[in-house]
C-alpha cells in the first residue's frame, strides 16, 4: 500500500498505511496533546485531549482514532478545540491531588507537562474523592498510589495487550470508576507477573516502582534490570533464564560465554551478586541464578557458541600473559579474538590459578574447570606451563605488550612462636598440594587458623583426607567472615570450632608440632594506623588444642618483588604512578594488570571482569578499537508472558546437600543439582525486568518541533 | 564521550536557569543548558508567580509600595544581616523583570498579598487558559520563557544531568555532563552558571547543615530530584559554603499528604486555640496567618510542635458565615469533608490528629498534659467571655469560646518550601572560594545561593522565592556576559 498524503494545520505530511493522524503527525515533528495513547499500546480515545477538526466534517473527532487518508485536511488547533482540550483536563484534575511537590514524578510526569502545554492549572469543578484510592494498595514492587490516577487507561492495555496477562480493568463500585483487579484482589493473587510494564507506561505517578528497588548511581536502562546490573560482566541474566526455562541450554550458555568465558565454573563458585539484586527478593526470594547456570552448563552438550563471535585478523602483534588464571586466561582468550598472539606464562603445570588450585575438588571439581580451560586452548591461545617469569621487563622486550596477572599465589602466616616448625602450612600451599595429590605430613590432628571461607575449605579437605580438623578465628559467631552455609557446611562434617580465639603459639619443637596455645577473647579490633591486633582477652582462658600440624588461612599476597621491574606499594601490589593506585596500568609502558595482582583476593566473576578489561585497554594500546561486545545468540524476547495463578508465591528451590557423612567420605560436589522439573521452575520464577527495555518513552510536548 | 563548546553553560533549567539562559541569549552568547529532567520549569511548575516591586501592574492598581519602602522593610526586618546591595539590585531589577516577562507573552492576574497585613507584591501568574490563578498556574510562564529561550537560539538538553564542573587552575572552564543513556557530554565554557534550586530532597543535607530530622521535626516540601547537586558540584570544585536555612513554614506531620487536605485550613483560622505539648498557650492564634512567624514559635517548643484546637461550633460558624481566612492558594469549601479526613488520619497517622467528644479526651489522645490543658482553656473561655485577651492581645473578634459537642486538635509541625543558600558568592553572584577569592568563569543564582531572609521568611513581600530566582538568573548571567566579554577583549 502507498503512503497517504495529508495536510495538517497546513503541513503536507505523509502517513504509513493504517497510521492514524496522532501517530502521523508526531512521526512529522507535530505535536498534537495526548495522554491516554502510548507509542506501544493501541489506541483507546478516552483522554479526548487529541482531538481535532477535519475539513468538510462536523465537531471534533480524536486524532488517535482517525486513520490517516489520503487528502485529508486536519486543524490541531482552534478556540473550540482547546475548550474542549481544557475541560477534558479538568475532568482529570478534579480528582487529582494537589500535592504535586510530594510526588516523586514531579518533572517526570506527563500530565504535569500536559498541565505545562495547555496551561490549565486547575479544575473548576468540585474536587472529588475517590473511596476506591485505597484497594489494593499493598505490595512490595508497585507502589499504586491512586489517588493520582487519570484513568487513562494505559495500564490496563499495558497488562493486557503487551503483557497477555490482563488482570487489570476498569471496575465499578457504586458510581466511582476505578482501576483495579478482578474483586479487587491484591496484585499477587491475581496472577501478576510483577514485570511493571504498567508502571513503565504510566504518565502520572499513580503506578511507580517501589522506593529504593534499583539504584540511582546507574543509567535508567541499565538500572531496570537489577541482577544483570550487580553482575561485575553484566551478563544478560534475564536472556539465559529465558533460554533454561525453555530447556535451551546450549543457547543459555552461550548467552554467558558473550561475558565470561568459564560458565561452569561460575555455576559452581561464584558470589552471586545479581541474586542480591534480584527484583523478585521483593515478593519472596532471588531467582537461584546461579545454580541454573552451573543447570545449564551440565546440560550445554551442542556448544552452539563454538566458532561464533567475532574473529579479528591477526594483527603480528605479541602479548604475554603472566599467570593462567581466571583473570588471565579472560584477557587472553579475547586478546587471541581481536586477533593477537598470545602466550600465557603459568608457573604451574596446570592451568586455572585459583579456580584449578586454590579452591578444594568439592567446590569446583577439576573436570569442569580443565574443559573450560581447554576451549580456551583450542581457540588458539598457547599456554607454556612451569614458567616462573622473574621479570616483568624482561618479557617486555620480547612482546608488545605484556598481562600480569598472577593473581595472589603466596599465603600468609601469622607471626607467632613456631611459625617455621616443619608441619605449619599455608592454606594456599595445602590446597594447592590437596589439588596436585602431594602429600603433606598433617598427622592426625589439624588446627586451622582463620575464619573466612578459605578457613573451611581447608578444613572440608582435611576431613575429607581422614584428618580431624579443628578451625580457631578471632570472630566470634555472627562476626565470623565466612558465609553461614560454609560454616555450618564444615561443621556438620565433622570440623570443630574455636572461634572467638586468639593465638599465642604453636607447641612442640622445630621437627613436630604438638599443639596450639589460644585463649579466649571479649573484644577485639586492629589498630588502624599499624594495622596491629588489639584485643582482650579472658582471664584464665589459655589452653592447648592439641595437634600434629597448622595451616594458616590468613590472607594472601602477590609475592611481587622489585626485581619483577613494577613500581609496587607497601604491600607488594603494582601501583600505576599517574594515580598512584593499583590499576590496569603499571610504571612501564605495555605492562598491564588485572584480577587479584590489582583488588588483593578476590572472587572469580571479578577477575574474570577484570580480565575482559584488560584486554580490551591492551587491544586499544596495540591500536584497535578495544571491542569485544560480541552477541553469541540473538535475542527473542516474549513479550506476551501470560498470567500466571500464584506466581508470586512459587518458592524458590534449593539444591539438595548430600548427607554429611555421605560427602565427607570423597571430593564430589556437595549438593546435587537441580533436576528438569526444578530447573524450569526455577527460572521461571524470573520476573524478566528486562522485557520493560523494549517499552517506549512517551514523548512529551518539549520534544516536538512544531508544538 | 561528546564534546560540547559554549559560551555560557547553565545547570538546570528552572526559573533561575531560564532567566539566565533567556539574558544570555539577549545578550549574544551562546547558551546550552543541562536539566536532569525532563520537562523545563523546574520547582516554578508547581508555584504561581514572582516578587516584584512598583510593576507597570502594580501602578496601574494604585499600589503605592516603593522600591525604597520595600527595601527599608527587609533591611529593618532582617537587622541587616543580609547583603544589602543584593536586595538593592534584586528590587532595584524586579519592575523591569515583570515587563521582561509580559513582553515574552506572560500575562499575570495581579499583584496579591498572601494575607491582609502584607503588601501586594506577588505577581500571580495568569494561567493560559483565562482561567483563575492556583497551583502550578507559573508553569504557563516557564513554557512560554523555554519557548523565548528556544526562539533566541539557546541549546536544551534533558534528562542530562551535569555531573561535576572542571576546574583549571583558578579558573572554571566548563563541566561533565551525563544523559540518560549513560552517555558523557564534556562541556567546555566561557562562563557556568549553577541554578539547581537547593536541596530540598537531601535529608541527610538537611540534618548536617540545618539540624532538623526530615519526617520528625521537619516536613518540607520534598520536590524530587533538588538534592544539592549544585552545591555539591560547586564545594567539589573549591567553592566556600554559604549560609544554609530552611524556608520555614508551619506543616502537619503528613497529614496534608491525605488527598483532601484543604480541611486543614479550615483547623488554621484564628479562632482556634493554640497550645503547646504541656498545654499552654504559646501565641497569638491571629499570627497564624503568617505560616513563617508560626514555624518559629513552633521551634521554640518541646517536640518542635503546636497544637491546633478547634470544635464544631467554630465548624458551623464558618459553614455560616465563612471562614475568616482565605487561602492565598487554594480556593474550596474548607470544611466540606474535614469531618471525614479527620477521621481519616486519625487512623493513618495516629498522634497527628484527632476528634474526641471533650477536651481532656481529645488532649488525652494527643498527648498532651491534661491537667495544664484544661486550665488552659477555662482561662482563655473566661479571656472570651470578657472579649479581652489579656495574655497575647489577641484581637476580640477572634475570641470564641472553645464550647461544642465536638473537638479536633490537629498537631503543626515545622515544614519548609525548600532550602535556602549554600554557594558562597559576592553581590553579583560571582561563586566565591572559602577565603572569598573568585573561582573565575562560576556564577550561581536562585535558591542555592537565595540568602535573603535572615531566618524568617518576610511574608510582608510575598514572591519572594521565585522573584529572587528570576532576578537573580538575570543579574548573574549579565555578570557572566560582562566577564566573557572581558575575557575576549584580553584575547
Amino acid at each position: 500500500m502507498n503512503r497517504a498524503t495529508l495536510t495538517v494545520d497546513g503541513r503536507t505530511i505523509s502517513a504509513n498505511p493504517g497510521q492514524s493522524v496522532l501517530n502521523a503527525a508526531l512521526d512529522a515533528g507535530i505535536y498534537i496533546p495526548h495522554l491516554c495513547s502510548h507509542p506501544d499500546l493501541p489506541p483507546q480515545a478516552n483522554c479526548k485531549l487529541c482531538v481535532v477538526e477535519v475539513a468538510g466534517q462536523d465537531g471534533v473527532v480524536c486524532s488517535c482514532e482517525l486513520p490517516a487518508t489520503d487528502g485529508l485536511q486536519v486543524v490541531t488547533q482552534s478556540s473550540a478545540l482547546l475548550q474542549r482540550r481544557k475541560v477534558a483536563l479538568e475532568l482529570m484534575l478534579a480528582g487529582h491531588p494537589k500535592d504535586c511537590v510530594s510526588c516523586k514524578r514531579y518533572m517526570n510526569c506527563e500530565l504535569q507537562a500536559m498541565i505545562q502545554y495547555l496551561g490549565t492549572v486547575h479544575s473548576r469543578m468540585r474536587v472529588t474523592t475517590r473511596k476506591t484510592d485505597d484497594l489494593n494498595v499493598d505490595n512490595p514492587i508497585v507502589v499504586r498510589e491512586m489517588e493520582r490516577c487519570i484513568q487513562c487507561g494505559r495500564c490496563v492495555r499495558a497488562c493486557d495487550d503487551l503483557r497477555g496477562v490482563g488482570i487489570l480493568g476498569f471496575n465499578r463500585r457504586g458510581d466511582e470508576v476505578y482501576v483495579g483487579t478482578a474483586g479487587d484482589v491484591p496484585l499477587g493473587e491475581a496472577g501478576c507477573r510483577f514485570c511493571s510494564a504498567c508502571v513503565a507506561v504510566c504518565p502520572t505517578g499513580a503506578l511507580q516502582d517501589q522506593f529504593g528497588i534499583f539504584r540511582d548511581d546507574l543509567p535508567w536502562e541499565e538500572a531496570i534490570v537489577p541482577c544483570s546490573a550487580e553482575c561485575p560482566a553484566h551478563a544478560d541474566i534475564p536472556a539465559y533464564l529465558r533460554l533454561i526455562q525453555q530447556g535451551r541450554h546450549s543457547e543459555a550458555i552461550a548467552v554467558i560465554r558473550e561475558k565470561v568465558p568459564f560458565p561452569h565454573v561460575l555455576g559452581y563458585v561464584c558470589n552471586h551478586r545479581c541474586e542480591s539484586g534480584c527484583k523478585r527478593t521483593a515478593l519472596n526470594s532471588p531467582v537461584s541464578i546461579r545454580n541454573l547456570k552451573r543447570y545449564a552448563a551440565e546440560r550445554d552438550t551442542e556448544h552452539v557458541w563454538r566458532g561464533k563471535g567475532f574473529h579479528k585478523e591477526r594483527s603480528g602483534k605479541r602479548v604475554a600473559v603472566v599467570g593462567g588464571g581466571p583473570a588471565g586466561l579472560t584477557a587472553a582468550f579475547y586478546l587471541n579474538k581481536l586477533g593477537h598472539d598470545v602466550t600465557v606464562y603459568e608457573k604451574q603445570n596446570v592451568a586455572g590459578g585459583y579456580m584449578a588450585l586454590g579452591i578444594p575438588e568439592f567446590r569446583a571439581p577439576t573436570a569442569v574447570v580443565q574443559a573450560e580451560v581447554g576451549y580456551i586452548v583450542e581457540s588458539g591461545v598457547r599456554v607454556r606451563y612451569g614458567q616462573n617469569v622473574e621479570s616483568a621487563a624482561a618479557l617486555k622486550a620480547e612482546h608488545e605488550a605484556v598481562l600480569v596477572a598472577v593473581g595472589t599465589p603466596v599465603g600468609k602466616k601469622l607471626r607467632l612462636p613456631g611459625a617455621d616448625f616443619r608441619q605449619v602450612y599455608t592454606a594456599v600451599d595445602f590446597l594447592r598440594a590437596s589439588r596436585l595429590g602431594q602429600t603433606l605430613d598433617l598427622g592426625q590432628t589439624c588446627c586451622v587458623i582463620g575464619g573466612g571461607n578459605v578457613a573451611f575449605d581447608v578444613a572440608g579437605t582435611l576431613l575429607r583426607m581422614g584428618v580431624r580438623a579443628t578451625v580457631v578465628c578471632l570472630e566470634k559467631g555472627e562476626a565470623m567472615l565466612a558465609d553461614r552455609e560454609e560454616i555450618e557446611s564444615a561443621c556438620s562434617e565433622g570440623a570443630v570450632l574455636f572461634d572467638g580465639h586468639s593465638n599465642e603459639g604453636i607447641e612442640g619443637t622445630p621437627e613436630q608440632v604438638t599443639g596450639l596455645r589460644v585463649h579466649e577473647v571479649s573484644e577485639f579490633h586492629f589498630d588502624r594506623a599499624t594495622g596491629a591486633l588489639v584485643e582482650t582477652a579472658v582471664p584464665d582462658s589459655t589452653r592447648v588444642i592439641a595437634c600434629d600440624s597448622i595451616v594458616f588461612a590468613a590472607g594472601q599476597a602477590t609475592g611481587l618483588t622489585e626485581g619483577f621491574g613494577l613500581e609496587l606499594n607497601r604491600f607488594g601490589y603494582p601501583v600505576d604512578p599517574q594515580s598512584g593506585k593499583s590499576g590496569h596500568r603499571t610504571s612501564l609502558d605495555g605492562v598491564f594488570c588485572a584480577g587479584d595482582v590489582i583488588t588483593g583476593t578476590s572472587f572469580v566473576i571479578n577477575a574474570i571482569e577484570s580480565g575482559r578489561q584488560a584486554a580490551s585497554l591492551i587491544d586499544r594500546y596495540l591500536g584497535g578499537d578495544g571491542q569485544i561486545d560480541e552477541v553469541l545468540v540473538e535475542r527473542e524476547r516474549q513479550p506476551k508472558i501470560g498470567k500466571v495463578d500464584g506466581f508470586h508465591l512459587q518458592a524458590r528451590q534449593e539444591l539438595s546437600l548430600r548427607p554429611a557423612a555421605e560427602r565427607v567420605c570423597d571430593f564430589q560436589p556437595i549438593n546435587v543439582n537441580f533436576n528438569a522439573d526444578q530447573s524450569v521452575c526455577e527460572a521461571s520464577r524470573c520476573l524478566q525486568c528486562d522485557l520493560r527495555k523494549d517499552i517506549r518513552k512517551s514523548r512529551i510536548w518539549s520534544e516536538y518541533a512544531v508544538k | 564521550m561528546k564534546k560540547i563548546t559554549t559560551d555560557l553553560a547553565i545547570i538546570a533549567a528552572g526559573p533561575a536557569g531560564l532567566a539566565a539562559a533567556i539574558t544570555g541569549a539577549e545578550k549574544g552568547l551562546n547558551v546550552t543548558v543541562f536539566e536532569k529532567s525532563s520537562v523545563p520549569g523546574g520547582t516554578s511548575n508547581m508555584g504561581m508567580g514572582p516578587f516584584a516591586v512598583e510593576s507597570r501592574i502594580q501602578k496601574e492598581a494604585m499600589i503605592g509600595l516603593t522600591k525604597e519602602e520595600a527595601f527599608k522593610l527587609m533591611m529593618d526586618y532582617t537587622h541587616w544581616q543580609v547583603d544589602a546591595r543584593m536586595v538593592r539590585d534584586y528590587f532595584w531589577k524586579s519592575a523591569d523583570t515583570i515587563q521582561w516577562l509580559e513582553a515574552m507573552g506572560v500575562r499575570f492576574a495581579g499583584a496579591l498579598k498572601y494575607y491582609p497585613e502584607g503588601h501586594a507584591t506577588w505577581h500571580v501568574v495568569q494561567p493560559a487558559d483565562g482561567s483563575h490563578p492556583g497551583p502550578r498556574c507559573a508553569s504557563t510562564m516557564m513554557k512560554l520563557m523555554y519557548e523565548r529561550a528556544l526562539e533566541l537560539g539557546v541549546t536544551f538538553y534533558f534528562d542530562t544531568p551535569a555531573v561535576k564542573l572542571t576546574r583549571d587552575g583558578e579558573d572554571i572552564v566548563g563541566l561533565v555532563a551525563k544523559g540518560k543513556d549513560g552517555e558523557e557530554y564534556e562541556v567546555e565554557a566561557a562562563a557556568t552558571l549553577i541554578a539547581t534550586g537547593g536541596f530540598g530532597d537531601n535529608p541527610e543535607m538537611i540534618k548536617e547543615h540545618c539540624n532538623f530530622t526530615f519526617g520528625k521535626d521537619m516536613f518540607n516540601f520534598r520536590v524530587p530530584g533538588l538534592v544539592g547537586d549544585g552545591l555539591r558540584m560547586a564545594w567539589e570544585a573549591g567553592a566556600g559554603k554559604g549560609n544554609m536555612e530552611m524556608e520555614m513554614i508551619m506543616s502537619t506531620g503528613h497529614v496534608h499528604m491525605l488527598a483532601g487536605y484543604v480541611y486543614t485550613i479550615a483547623m488554621q483560622q484564628p479562632r482556634s486555640l493554640i497550645v503547646n505539648k504541656e498545654g499552654k498557650r504559646v501565641m497569638d492564634e491571629s499570627v497564624l496567618q503568617n505560616t513563617a512567624v508560626t514555624a518559629n514559635v513552633s521551634v521554640r517548643q518541646s517536640d518542635r510542635c503546636l497544637y491546633v484546637v478547634s470544635t464544631d461550633s467554630h465548624f458551623d460558624l464558618y459553614r455560616k458565615q465563612g471562614v475568616d481566612w482565605v487561602n492565598g492558594v487554594i480556593k474550596a469549601d474548607y470544611t466540606a469533608d474535614a469531618e471525614t479526613w479527620m477521621q481519616k488520619a486519625m487512623t493513618q497517622f495516629p498522634g497527628e490528629a484527632v476528634i474526641a467528644d471533650t477536651p481532656e479526651e481529645a488532649a488525652r489522645l494527643m498527648g498532651i498534659d491534661v491537667e495544664t490543658f484544661m486550665k488552659t482553656v477555662a482561662e482563655y473561655n473566661e479571656s472570651c467571655a470578657l472579649h479581652y485577651d489579656d495574655l497575647f492581645c489577641k484581637d476580640r473578634r477572634f475570641l470564641t469560646p472553645l464550647e461544642g459537642k465536638k473537638f479536633y486538635i490537629l498537631r503543626l509541625v515545622p515544614g519548609a518550601y525548600g532550602t535556602l543558600g549554600g554557594i558562597k558568592v559576592d553581590s553579583h553572584y560571582q561563586v566565591l572560594t572559602p577565603d572569598t577569592k573568585k573561582l573565575y568563569g562560576l556564577f550561581a543564582a536562585g535558591s542555592d545561593v537565595c540568602d535573603l531572609y535572615a531566618g524568617t521568611y518576610l511574608y510582608y513581600l510575598p514572591g519572594n522565592t521565585m522573584g529572587f530566582a528570576l532576578n537573580s538568573g538575570r543579574l548573574a548571567a549579565e555578570q557572566a556576559a560582562e566577564f566573557i566579554n572581558s575575557l575576549e577583549t584580553v584575547a
